[in-house]
């Protein structure tokens, strides 16, 4: 009797985890196509745009290409990792690759987050999440020289807490947050951690001499800060869920947790609006991933514009493009510039695009 | 084992996956994990908000004005004025710095009832319309009443009510009409049954037991049967194509429409959303259909229609059907958490407008600054 009992509790378990992956997966989502304007294909990254950062002084922007993830087979990947710039002043839809000098590790740059600190001499400098072809993990600091248009290497950080990072956010010129994505490190182990539920990310902070643990068991892609270092933004993308934090250079407090049913890559923060490209058919996002080069496979892709409350406590979430896959690909971080006028879009191992917003965004 | 139990066992199992495969469709019908975000094809503005329901809008291009049906309400015991009214068609310039505040103002139209006994609960929702020789007639569902209404139009403010074809058995469901001719047309039925109790069963059982009549200026006759949850219907008179829409299945029915009124199935569009207007716009055959994107939310807006806070998503599509006939691309050129508009119903597009419709309340008028692309 116990027994019948116990079997069909765990067949009902069974069940109902079965279904709920169904619906993770997507299984039953459509997306519809429809831009805030003329959007158009910047020629230069074709491995990616996963990351982003605009340098709102200089009026341009920096691009990380060529993302390197859980990857199967370390000699299947073919290509280069890169940084672009783009110059947002002339709309001529060109990114160039700027040249990286004096790297500890020129073979296994592979570039993934992104974020940039304004240094007292006006040197920009950029933090960069970083792997190897054999996916193992370093932060990667480069000093932007104008005159010569070349990063320079400072510093490359590699840390036991540092142990799958995917997104970067500075707070000083040796300072930061990364968010680990989580623990597996191949694929398969990793297909394990999502489907259990037990997510082994974190978010860490780096003083400029130790790290430590700020949030654990936790799935943690973008991470991005406002520009007063007050709230602090994570993707849990697993829960497809923002969480908004405020930082008091020693710890996180949670605020809030938006909803977005929709798994959402980076962000770029402007005051109270967060911007983000997001994967809103999580299938078709992880079929792409395994083989970012097989042009068979496109995924979906969406851009939300998420407004936030004074308090931070809720969000009015604007949707300004969304398309099937077949002209932008696993959109990963969207960027506005020109007071909104004018958007940036990021894929994961596709191209980079920049469209008009001609439609309002104040509802 | 004996025989008697092998059976008992087998059919018990049976019945446990049937149920359960019942269950998983139906919960995956109600759209648990969807969800709709805000986004508009250009600047937007309530046109009216007198009204609890606009759940019908036509366009006759003849006339450059689009009729639209309001107090739908009343079938859900709101307390509403009903009626039709018009919107002028106008090239507006959306960048223009002062606009005429009267462009967006509705005309109500008075209605020469002719003695019809049940104009006070008249409760009109779908809208076709024939022209021809400078007289244009208009055809009007009243759900109430369960009455198919015809009407004439006199002059810009005033219409006269012709006749009526009342029918509680077979025109008690009616959701859309669509004119093919001269007092002909054909209505979608969303059920088979008209008790409460096993209308609700039926829909959710996703049955395929609804059905389009054809009144051919005489009688009423079945055009299509065995349908899934018939609910909005469109002639294109230049292409000959009537379009179908299953409102559970989430697919519109496009079928070929030969001269002496004989349909043949050409193809299904799959929206993955649930599909209440349809409007065609004649030039490019595109179409143009408002949605309730999500069921569970559409379910209690409409057993809620009097409570503010239970509102439903709304949702523009517009299908781009490609030259060949038989491939198309889907755009959204609107879509609303239910903030602003709640349970879009019916539309009109025109002169780089979208005119959209509320099951309850609102009228939404948007100017598409990017028709190419929206």
């Amino acid at each position: 009797m116990f027994f019948k009992i116990l079997t069909w509790v765990f067949l009902g378990l069974v069940l109902q985890y079965l279904f709920k992956i169904v619906l993770f997966l997507d299984l039953n989502k459509r997306v519809y196509n429809h831009r805030p304007g003329t959007c158009r294909e910047v020629k230069g990254p074709i491995h990616g745009s996963e990351d982003l950062e605009i340098i709102e002084t200089k009026n341009i922007a920096f691009i990380t290409s060529g993302v390197v993830y859980l990857p199967e087979n370390p000699n299947n990947i073919t290509w280069k990792g890169q940084i672009f710039k783009y110059d947002l002043s002339n709309k001529d839809y060109v990114a160039e690759p700027v040249k990286v000098v004096d790297l500890e590790d020129e073979e296994g740059f592979y570039p993934h987050g992104i974020s940039h600190w304004i240094l007292e001499d006006g040197t920009i400098r950029l933090f960069l999440v970083t792997h190897t072809k054999h996916f193992s993990h370093a932060i990667v600091i480069l000093d932007y020289n104008e005159s010569q248009n070349v990063l320079r290497h400072v510093k490359t950080i590699r840390n036991e807490k540092i142990y799958r990072p995917n997104d970067i956010a500075a707070t000083g010129a040796n300072s930061f947050f990364v968010s680990n994505d989580g623990s597996a490190q191949n694929a398969l182990l990793s297909v394990l951690e999502v489907l259990s539920g037990l997510d082994g990310g974190s978010v860490v902070y780096y003083d400029g001499t130790k790290t430590k643990y700020l949030i654990e068991r936790t799935s943690a892609n973008g991470i991005s800060i406002s520009k007063d270092l007050t709230t602090l933004f994570v993707s849990h993308i697993n829960e497809e869920i923002i969480g908004v934090y405020t930082w008091n250079k020693d710890t996180l407090k949670e605020v809030s947790k938006i909803s977005t049913l929709s798994a959402c890559d980076n962000f770029y923060i402007d005051g109270r609006n967060l911007w983000t490209g997001c994967h809103p058919v999580l299938k078709d996002a992880a079929e792409h991933l395994a083989n970012p080069i097989d042009h068979r496979h496109n995924a979906p892709s969406q851009v939300l514009l998420a407004k936030f409350s004074e308090d931070f406590k809720t969000a009015q979430i604007i949707e300004l493009l969304a398309d099937d896959g077949n002209f932008i690909s696993a959109s990963s971080i969207a960027a506005p510039f020109d007071l909104n006028r004018q958007l940036l879009i990021g894929t994961v191992g596709r191209k980079f695009y920049h469209c008009d917003i001609n439609v309002p965004i104040d509802f | 084992m004996s025989f008697y139990s092998i059976v008992h066992q087998i059919s018990f199992w049976i019945i446990l996956a049937f149920i359960s495969s019942f269950i998983i469709r139906f919960i995956l019908l109600m759209d648990p994990n969807k969800r709709v975000y805000n986004h508009t094809p250009g600047p937007c503005r309530v046109v009216s908000e007198k009204y609890k329901g606009t759940a019908g809008i036509h366009l006759v291009e003849s006339q450059n004005r689009v009729y639209i049906t309001y107090g739908y309400g009343r079938v859900f015991n709101m307390s509403t004025p009903a009626g039709i009214a018009t919107f002028e068609v106008r090239k507006i310039d959306p960048t223009a710095q002062t606009q005429n505040p009267h462009i967006y103002d509705l005309t109500e139209l008075r209605i020469h009832w002719n003695g019809y006994k049940n104009k006070s609960t008249f409760s009109p929702s779908g809208i076709s319309s024939y022209s021809s020789a400078g007289r244009t007639l208009l055809y009007i569902i009243d759900s109430l009443n369960s009455c198919i209404q015809f009407f004439q139009v006199i002059d810009k403010t005033t219409i006269s009510h012709r006749k009526a074809i009342c029918d509680p058995e077979q025109l008690a469901n009616l959701q859309d009409i669509t004119v093919v001719g001269a007092d002909r047309f054909y209505v979608s039925s969303l059920t088979f049954f008209n008790n409460r109790y096993l209308r609700i069963f039926e829909l959710a059982m996703q049955s395929t037991i609804g059905k389009v009549y054809l009144y051919d200026g005489k009688e009423l006759g079945v055009a299509i049967d065995k349908l899934a949850s018939p609910s909005a219907i469109k002639y294109d008179s230049n292409r000959n194509l009537l379009y179908v829409s299953s409102f559970l299945n989430e697919v519109i029915r496009v079928y070929k429409v030969g001269k002496d009124l004989t349909l043949q199935l050409k193809t299904e569009i799959s929206t993955l959303s649930s599909v209440v207007g349809i409007h065609i716009d004649k030039k490019s055959g595109d179409l143009w259909v408002a949605c309730h994107p999500v069921l569970f939310q559409t379910i209690l807006h409409y057993y809620n229609p009097h409570e503010k806070n239970i509102r439903s998503p709304s949702q523009i599509l517009r299908i781009r059907m490609q030259e060949d006939g038989v491939s198309w691309v889907i755009t959204e050129p609107y879509a609303n958490d239910g903030a602003t508009i709640s349970s879009s119903h019916s539309l009109a597009y025109f002169e780089e407008q979208l005119l959209i419709g509320t099951t309850f309340g609102r009228l939404l008028h948007c100017d598409v600054l990017n028709p190419q692309i929206t």
